[in-house]
């Protein structure tokens, strides 16, 4: 019987395929993302949607799952096709270069309908901006801040690092080969240059520096080099898990084998869903680095100008900005929302951890290189090449950046000619 | 003497065989293995050479929470009805340009490798803007046309050789007694070259079976994902649970392997080699 | 008593006499020539459709600047001068021609080394003959994520087997240094594709015909010999073709592997030019370079398979 279903389900795909275009009536807004398989953000979108369609009798919200693996390489090939969905999801340097690309639909006349002022919007809001004009809305922002195992640094005898030299000392001390266990984890493979970069940004965020200062290469700075010489001691030293991709050392953290881990909120959910233990000795602190500044990556949402529907899914997306919704981003998905201020008290006084992500957020600087967003994919590739010759080639942190510059140079230099 | 010589050959042959079978067979035992154990037992030091615990909880979740069997059907499919056409075009186009004299015969066999020489990223975007405009996204029928279109060029070139690798004398005989081509092709060229052309097949069908890239950017309801696509699907955002995705894994590798368990047979020598080998 | 020497003469000439088989004597008549092409027109027009369109569209856009959602400007041949010139280029066609390199000899060797012991008769071979399918048979997914797994430097089996075996005393990163990590790739792309070899090895020693090797036999000739002189010239064109074959696609299309466990890292020494040629389209929106890259890679596909193939054939056409 099963069969015979599936075949006539076959039949009719078939035959659906190829039927002429629907005539026009109540709009379907097609809206896929990653995100409808994300234990924490699912639930939030599914109520946008359902509140949307609600309000709006007619008009459905198609929500499409697409894997993560693939979904940015889908977007862009959807929106490179002609065919863009309507609401496209883009985190900081795919937002500016969509923008520079002029692909996106500006949403100020939205925000005004709505009577939301931009600048209730986080900081990170100017990502979304160009020319007085606002391309996106900001979904969340995944700020970084350090988990810690509370487990581990008790056995150790160890109090939350406050300062950058506890945090140097519990790394070493919770630091057991023989228990493979490890004191923190990061970004120690080669692989994806996107995921590399974001993973060591909030590091050299820490000790003041950045790849990029003001839209020119700064990789040179002592901040900088001071940073990345931190990464190569750490991987060096062996003191976090090498030649292990981000899943993975994550995965690891969870199991209760790595005391202190950098990054956003979000991933209090998936320690819950995959170990109790840990989850019960689950905290986190500002990252304890020497200058104390961190970085985020913002979650936008936005609507392609090639879009069918762009309208409905232009209110759809300041649907979200609302009280009932940016409330729910903060309890049920567990991340800070896009307005300031909406982040209910008693959520911080029952997750203790949360604090340091609220108070992350509020400082936080965009992780892409600052003044060349656009560039952000570019760079991030050079910037990884250049930083996985340091740790798996024998150069130097001086030598790395010396060349890194250079190359950084030469990017920007072959950006301005065309 | 002889004796003694052939024994150590023999037992080279062997110890080369199972070296080789170990080799082969051992990233597939480590995945099966991995499957069977929780996703805890993953980051345990030493690892354990036999599964730590049998709690297929990865295959449960499986099994339970995602429609694995759908994506197989799916795959299955698409694989199947590909191959079918491939073989069956691309059979006649090799015989055509094995046997047959025609002028510019060299430069048509090399267009048709040509489609094999550009990486598919590039051409995906062309691809699917074309597949939009013809109505075809979302749908299986689409990545059939595509595997078949994909399969098709790699069919008349390894039939091509095999067809190459044929003396003729057979079909000579038959072509004399005035048999039509097509009877010549059926009746007598493809049971020669069975063998040949079930490698083929298989190649065609694993093709399809394996295939990502398109059914990644065509398909988006989740009642037409392929297997590939359902396989990347666990590899999440946040975390990647390892005792799922190689539990589907597992699955998903399966019936290839029955499939050419079920037809390996085809090459032992004498059986479906008609009347030239012995 | 020693066997006669073999007549090496005589056994070449069978090589020889094989290769002329395939040249008929006859011809078909002009209306039963066009029959197969008949057949085969509505698969044209899928092919054209599916491959050739796109590959002129790929052309078409390498001549423009890079646009999403819309073709840039003309620019003729700048795109193309963008990527021959760029600092990568060097490095990313050195480390393709290696990548392809390797698995060609790997695959071929490996493929018929086990299709010669699978031709044997012995106990259990139709279940070593299912086995060897296994690699081929695994999605590229699944085989990318067990053998990363296995690599792994910290909790990898390989590196606990090589500890436990005693023949190393630190851990080997296998895809965390250069050449390291194009070995390991090779290892695992070599694994997936031989059994392909091995079968189309098999498939082709079944059209040698048997009485060939009792001729050889009868005029004493040992196993090597008989592989010098029957058997390799009876798989000469499944060779041709295999090698043919292989060398585009993993100069051309090879990708999942070095994707899911380097994505052309460490520092950009698995860096084939099929990966920047994904880099380029997907990750920088460079279209017009990547279609370049693309045309590029067609280029040199192109005149390798011509050149190769008039060295293959060459005895063909100087034969008369």
């Amino acid at each position: 019987m099963k069969t015979v279903l599936s075949r006539v389900a076959v039949a009719a795909a078939l035959l659906s395929s190829l039927a002429l275009p629907d005539p026009a009536r109540a709009a379907d807004i097609t809206w896929p993302s990653h995100q409808w398989g994300e234990a924490n953000n699912a639930p939030v979108m599914l109520e946008l949607k359902r509140r949307f369609e609600q309000e709006n009798p007619g008009n459905t919200v198609q929500n499409i799952t697409v894997p993560q693996a693939v979904f940015f390489d889908k977007q862009f090939a959807d929106i490179a096709a002609g065919n863009p969905a309507d609401v496209a999801t883009m985190y900081d340097p795919d937002i500016r270069a969509y923008i520079e690309a002029d692909l996106l639909e500006p949403l100020d006349a939205y925000y005004a309908a709505a009577g939301i002022a931009i600048d209730t919007l986080i900081p990170t809001r100017t990502l979304a901006q160009k020319d007085g004009k606002i391309y996106g809305v900001p979904f969340q922002i995944n700020a970084r801040a350090l988990f810690i195992n509370e487990r581990l640094l008790n056995e150790a005898g160890l109090q939350p690092p406050r300062t950058f030299d506890e945090f140097q000392a519990a790394v070493r001390k919770m630091r057991q080969p023989d228990k493979v266990q490890f004191g923190y984890a990061t970004v120690s493979k080669p692989g994806n240059a996107a995921v590399f970069y974001i993973e060591i940004a909030p590091i050299v965020a820490g000790f003041g520096g950045g790849f990029f200062k003001d839209g020119k290469p700064n990789a040179t700075a002592p901040e900088t080099v001071a940073a990345m010489k931190f990464i190569k001691s750490l991987h060096d030293q062996e003191l976090i898990p090498r030649g292990m991709e981000i899943n993975a050392y994550r995965q690891l953290f969870i199991e209760g084998k790595v005391g202190m881990y950098a990054t956003g909120a979000f991933f209090a959910a998936s320690v819950a869903n995959g170990n109790k233990d840990t989850f019960a000795h689950l905290n986190a602190i500002p990252l304890p680095l020497p200058r104390g500044k961190t970085t985020a990556i913002t979650v936008f949402l936005g609507v392609p100008k090639a879009a069918k529907n762009k309208d409905l899914a232009a209110r759809l997306l300041i649907r979200m900005l609302e009280d009932d919704i940016q409330t729910r981003i903060v309890t049920v998905g567990k991340t800070v929302p896009g307005r300031v201020g909406m982040i209910p008290e008693s959520f911080v006084a029952d997750n203790k951890w949360f604090k340091a992500f609220e108070q992350a957020a509020l400082t936080a600087t965009s992780y892409a290189p600052q003044g060349a967003e656009q560039y952000g994919a570019e760079i991030a590739k050079i910037v990884v090449e250049h930083i996985e010759g340091m740790l798996f080639s024998g150069l130097s942190a001086d030598e790395a950046a010396q060349r890194l510059q250079k190359a950084l140079d030469a990017f920007i230099a072959s950006k301005r000619k065309t | 003497m002889r004796t003694v010589k052939r024994l150590t050959w023999e037992a080279l042959f062997y110890a080369a065989l199972l070296l080789l079978l170990a080799s082969v067979v051992f990233p597939f035992f480590w995945m099966v293995k991995t499957s069977i154990e929780t996703g805890h037992t993953l980051f345990s030091y030493p690892p354990h050479l036999l599964p730590a615990t049998a709690s297929m909880e990865g295959y449960r979740t499986v099994l339970e929470q995602t429609p694995v069997g759908l994506w197989l059907w799916n795959s299955f499919i698409v694989a199947s009805v590909s191959t079918l056409l491939a073989l069956i075009a691309g059979v006649s186009g090799a015989y055509g340009l094995s046997r047959f004299r025609y002028r510019g015969k060299r430069t048509l066999a090399l267009v048709i490798l040509t489609t094999q020489m550009m990486p598919p990223l590039v051409l995906i975007i062309p691809i699917y803007t074309i597949f939009i405009q013809l109505g075809l996204t979302d749908s299986l029928f689409g990545l059939i046309l595509g595997n078949f279109a994909f399969s098709l060029p790699v069919v008349i070139w390894m039939m091509k050789s095999v067809f190459d690798s044929i003396p003729f004398e057979i079909e000579e005989a038959a072509r004399i007694d005035g048999a039509s081509w097509l009877c010549v092709l059926t009746r007598v060229t493809v049971p020669i070259a069975l063998t040949g052309l079930i490698a083929t097949g298989i190649f065609t069908f694993l093709a399809g079976w394996d295939e990502f890239m398109l059914a990644r950017t065509i398909v988006t309801s989740t009642s037409k994902w392929v297997g590939t696509v359902g396989l990347a699907s666990f590899i999440g955002a946040y975390v990647t649970p390892w005792d799922q995705i190689l539990a589907a894994a597992t699955i998903f590798t399966l019936p290839p392997v029955l499939l050419f368990l079920a037809v390996q047979k085809y090459f032992i020598a004498g059986l479906g080699a008609g009347g030239v080998k012995g | 008593m020693m066997a006669a020497r073999p007549d090496v003469a005589a056994l070449r000439d069978f090589g020889n006499r094989r290769e002329s088989m395939t040249r008929w004597r006859f011809d078909w008549s002009t209306r039963e020539k066009l029959v197969p092409f008949c057949f085969l027109a509505p698969s044209f027009a899928a092919l054209a459709v599916v491959s050739l369109y796109p590959m002129a569209h790929a052309l078409f856009i390498s001549f423009h600047a890079d646009g999403v959602g819309s073709v840039g400007r003309f620019v003729g041949l700048e795109q193309y001068e963008r990527v021959l010139s760029s600092d990568y280029f060097p490095r990313v066609m050195r480390i393709s021609v290696l990548w392809t390199v390797g698995n060609v000899m790997f695959v071929l060797a490996a493929g018929l080394a086990t299709a010669l012991m699978l031709d044997r008769n012995f106990p259990g071979r139709a279940l070593a003959r299912a086995m060897f399918i296994l690699p081929w048979a695994m999605p590229y997914v699944a085989a990318g994520l067990i053998w990363g797994w296995m690599f792994d430097y910290e909790f990898g089996v390989l590196n606990y087997v090589i500890r436990s075996a005693g023949l190393g005393e630190s851990k080997v990163g296998f895809l965390l240094a250069c050449p390291d990590a194009l070995i390991s790739l090779t290892s695992v792309s070599v694994w997936k594709l031989f059994p392909l070899g091995t079968v189309m090895f098999l498939a082709g020693l079944q059209t040698i015909p048997s009485d060939h090797y009792e001729a050889a036999r009868v005029d004493g000739a040992g196993p090597v010999l008989c592989l010098w002189y029957i058997t390799l010239p009876g798989l000469r064109n499944v060779t041709i073709m295999l090698t043919l074959l292989i060398t585009i696609w993993t100069f051309g299309r090879a990708f999942t592997i070095i994707f899911l466990l380097t994505e052309g890292g460490p520092a950009g020494c698995t860096e084939t030019i099929v990966i920047r040629s994904y880099l380029e389209a997907f990750k920088f929106f460079h279209l017009g370079a990547a279609s370049a890259i693309g045309v590029i890679v067609l280029l040199i596909s192109l005149a390798f398979s011509i050149a190769y193939l008039a060295y293959a054939y060459r005895r063909e056409v100087s034969g008369g």
